[in-house]
């Protein structure tokens, strides 16, 4: 495929055009669109296996429907995601520093109570 | 660095990495959802199940993403679906014939190959496409050389529209095997 047929059916992101694809498996493309959607499919086993499963649907307008409902739910579950591990400690410097509080503290609190047993 | 909806799938994947943030592999998987459903229909040709094996996909991405470095996104991706697919059928005890069972690793060695293997490789193209079936031989010529879309050789050929798809899918195959031993063999 040329560089300019690519322009057309790719988006910036690199990305087969989704309308297109939906309008091929429609018809509604021109005979050179549908060489140019034929030759990602055989460029393409991942696409090539879409198209053909998507093709046996008889009731295409329903892919949209169907793409819109996944996608929704993946945005739930990634927005839920966010962030999913949070670390308590944001970098090592503040983890030294707790540690070495925490082994001050422990100290005075065993030399205190070694102290209160001794005037005991 | 540009804005999301104009990022490669590559830059994509190293915000998620850096900023360990969902929201970027959401964002990735959007744009496979539409391949991802129609590989799902074409194994399991039923909706609600091929709705099921999008989700069950985009789950096991969101599971395994952190654990994994992946490299070639597309192709991972086409493989955790048949896989997740193929395992669907035979949990129903049903046998699924695979053409090509190195079909993502073909797609993963597409994205490898530079422009000067290709360049080489069309330069021998027309003496390895002797070496192909009748068939395989007409339907790619048509389709590479004519420029016939797959309904235009269905009607010049009498072949039916999946003879088309496979004669140039392995006729491709063939070719580029052909083609990669004749440069090794000069090497």
């Amino acid at each position: 495929m040329n560089d300019k047929s690519r322009d057309i059916m790719h988006s910036s992101s690199g990305h087969v055009d989704e309308q297109k694809l939906m309008d091929y498996l429609e018809g509604k493309l021109s005979r050179e669109q549908v060489y140019e959607v034929e030759q990602m499919m055989t460029e393409s086993g991942f696409l090539n296996d879409a198209m053909e499963g998507l093709s046996d649907m008889k009731d295409k307008q329903r892919i949209a429907t169907i793409l819109h409902e996944l996608n929704s739910k993946l945005q739930v579950k990634t927005q839920k995601q966010k962030r999913k591990y949070q670390p308590l400690f944001p970098n090592q410097q503040t983890l030294t520093l707790v540690v070495l509080i925490t082994i001050l503290l422990l100290v005075t609190l065993g030399f205190l109570i070694y102290k209160m047993s001794q005037t005991q | 660095m540009p804005a999301p909806e104009h990022m490669n799938d590559q830059q994509m994947l190293e915000k998620y990495y850096k900023d360990q943030d969902a929201r970027w592999l959401g964002m990735l998987l959007q744009r496979y959802t539409f391949l991802l459903f129609g590989v799902s229909m074409k194994y399991l040709k039923h909706e609600e199940e091929a709705k099921d094996a999008v989700q069950q996909v985009f789950l096991k991405v969101l599971v395994e993403m952190p654990k994994t470095k992946v490299i070639y996104f597309k192709s991972w991706l086409y493989m955790i679906v048949r896989n997740h697919c193929l395992m669907k059928l035979r949990d129903k005890g049903q046998h699924v014939n695979i053409e090509d069972r190195n079909f993502a690793s073909a797609d993963e060695l597409e994205e490898r190959q530079s422009l000067r293997q290709k360049e080489e490789m069309l330069n021998k193209m027309a003496e390895a496409v002797n070496e192909l079936s009748a068939e395989q031989k007409t339907c790619i010529t048509l389709f590479y050389l004519q420029k016939q879309t797959y309904q235009e050789i269905v009607e010049k050929t009498g072949f039916n529209m999946m003879q088309v798809k496979s004669y140039i899918q392995n006729g491709k195959r063939n070719l580029k095997n052909n083609l990669l031993k004749r440069l090794e063999h000069e090497r």
